[in-house]
């Protein structure tokens, strides 16, 4: 019990050391866990924008979240970043290397990073992540970054949940904005043109300019060029505007609500595992297993 | 859950194939790597760890400063109250093995290991510490 207590207490005064121990926590699925979280959630925060950055892998969403922290740190803020990469579906392992494109920005007591592997995440979406939010709101961050791997598989992407979805895309990706017409492009608030200092950019920046202007709340087009750190203040405007919008129109706690009943679910999909693998090596036809074990739990919830 | 393990290459040494190949078969054998890039300082490199929890850090570097940079390093992270077990790997001549082990490290591998033999010392040391 002191353990959990003295460590939340940790938390409020943003110990870095204590971050990291407490995201392992729940990575772990420590023994502490429930209570560790119980004591979380009676925490009062204030929301911390939780901005979302996706993008086909190579597009630059590390380099270009590197930028965006390397500004707010001069501003005296604090960042943490969260960055997931995908899991080989072959070895279980994962090879974690956003990390490369900032490290050049520590040692520093504002900044936090840690890298996530997307294992056992069903949808796309885990509650370790969701978790690792809330504890970094704890900690008292300015503003938290999630990275997330290259966008088209998964179907319930955290960047859903995010207050400012980003999606940053690179020059020569004509094809694949067709391609993305019915998906991640809609629900952008900011599309960002990166490597703008690459020759054919001002192309692709025009047809990206041409197709947004065709959404029905076309978002904002941002060039920016991160390695030569050009534009990278206009694309924070934008971000804090956009925030301070939806904060005014309460949208805002219409997607914290949604994400929070994400979690709710998501930690169940996660818990029903077991259960899944239990049902389909008895060899139960697959509704008649979904439909037992539900209607048991219901008659469970009854009685409770 | 599997063990989170950075490899980390400290000084001005900009050659990383070795490290690039060292980091690819841990994830083919299951483990969550971390890579930090080249040019990192001890303390960048202790940070790290400290941020992303991690079980087991691996020092390459084929720069000869190894004697430096590696007893430094694995200070700043035990000086972090953190303790990972600490693989160095290089171009690591066999007299300067026995002095890294004395320093802080807890396993040295030299020029022409096979990277299968770093995955066993891991696994061993997983063995001991569940």
């Amino acid at each position: 019990m002191g353990t959990n207590q003295s460590l939340i207490r940790a938390l409020r005064n943003g110990s870095q050391a204590d971050i990291a121990r407490a995201i392992t926590l729940i990575e772990k699925n420590d023994e502490n866990m429930s209570e560790f979280l119980k004591l979380l959630y009676e925490e009062d925060t204030t929301p911390v924008p939780l901005i979302g950055l996706t993008g086909f892998g190579g597009a630059g969403k590390s380099s270009l979240v590197g930028v965006l922290a390397e500004s707010l740190l001069k501003l005296g803020k604090r960042i943490g970043i969260m960055a997931v990469d995908p899991t080989s579906p072959k070895s279980g392992g994962a090879l974690l290397g956003d990390r490369i494109r900032l490290q050049h920005l520590f040692p520093s007591e504002n900044l936090f990073f840690r890298s996530f592997a997307n294992k056992g995440s069903l949808g796309g979406l885990s509650p370790l992540l969701m978790e690792s939010v809330k504890i970094l709101e704890v900690a008292g961050f300015d503003y938290i970054f999630l990275e997330t791997v290259g966008i088209g598989q998964s179907e319930v992407d955290i960047t859903h949940f995010a207050d400012v979805v980003v999606l940053v895309l690179s020059p020569g990706l004509g094809d694949e904005i067709q391609f993305l017409k019915g998906g991640i492009m809609e629900i952008a608030d900011i599309l960002v043109m990166n490597k703008m200092d690459m020759p054919s950019a001002n192309v692709s920046l025009a047809a990206l300019e041409a197709y947004a202007r065709l959404l029905d709340e076309p978002p904002r087009v941002v060039p920016v060029s991160a390695i030569e750190r050009r534009n990278i203040d206009v694309l924070l405007s934008q971000i804090n505007d956009c925030y301070g919008r939806k904060q005014e129109s309460h949208e805002l706690e219409l997607i914290r609500k949604q994400r929070n009943r994400a979690l709710y679910h998501s930690w169940m999909m996660q818990m029903l595992e077991p259960i899944v693998d239990q049902c389909y090596s008895e060899g139960q036809v697959p509704y008649i297993a979904a439909k037992n074990f539900v209607d048991s739990i219901g008659r469970c919830l009854d009685e409770y | 859950m599997g063990r989170k393990i950075v490899v980390a290459k400290p000084g001005l040494d900009g050659h990383d194939r070795q490290a690039k190949v060292i980091a690819r078969v841990l994830k083919d054998n299951g483990y969550d790597v971390v890579y930090t890039g080249i040019r990192q300082t001890p303390s960048q490199i202790a940070q790290t760890v400290l941020q992303e929890s991690a079980d087991v850090v691996v020092l390459n570097n084929l720069s000869g400063a190894h004697l430096e940079l590696f007893p430094e390093t694995a200070k700043r992270i035990r000086e972090l109250g953190l303790n990972p077990f600490i693989i160095g790997t290089g171009v690591i001549p066999p007299e300067d093995q026995e002095e890294l082990l004395k320093k802080g490290l807890d396993v040295v591998f030299g020029p022409g290991t096979p990277p299968q033999t770093i995955v066993e010392a891991i696994k061993q040391w997983e063995q001991t510490n569940p």
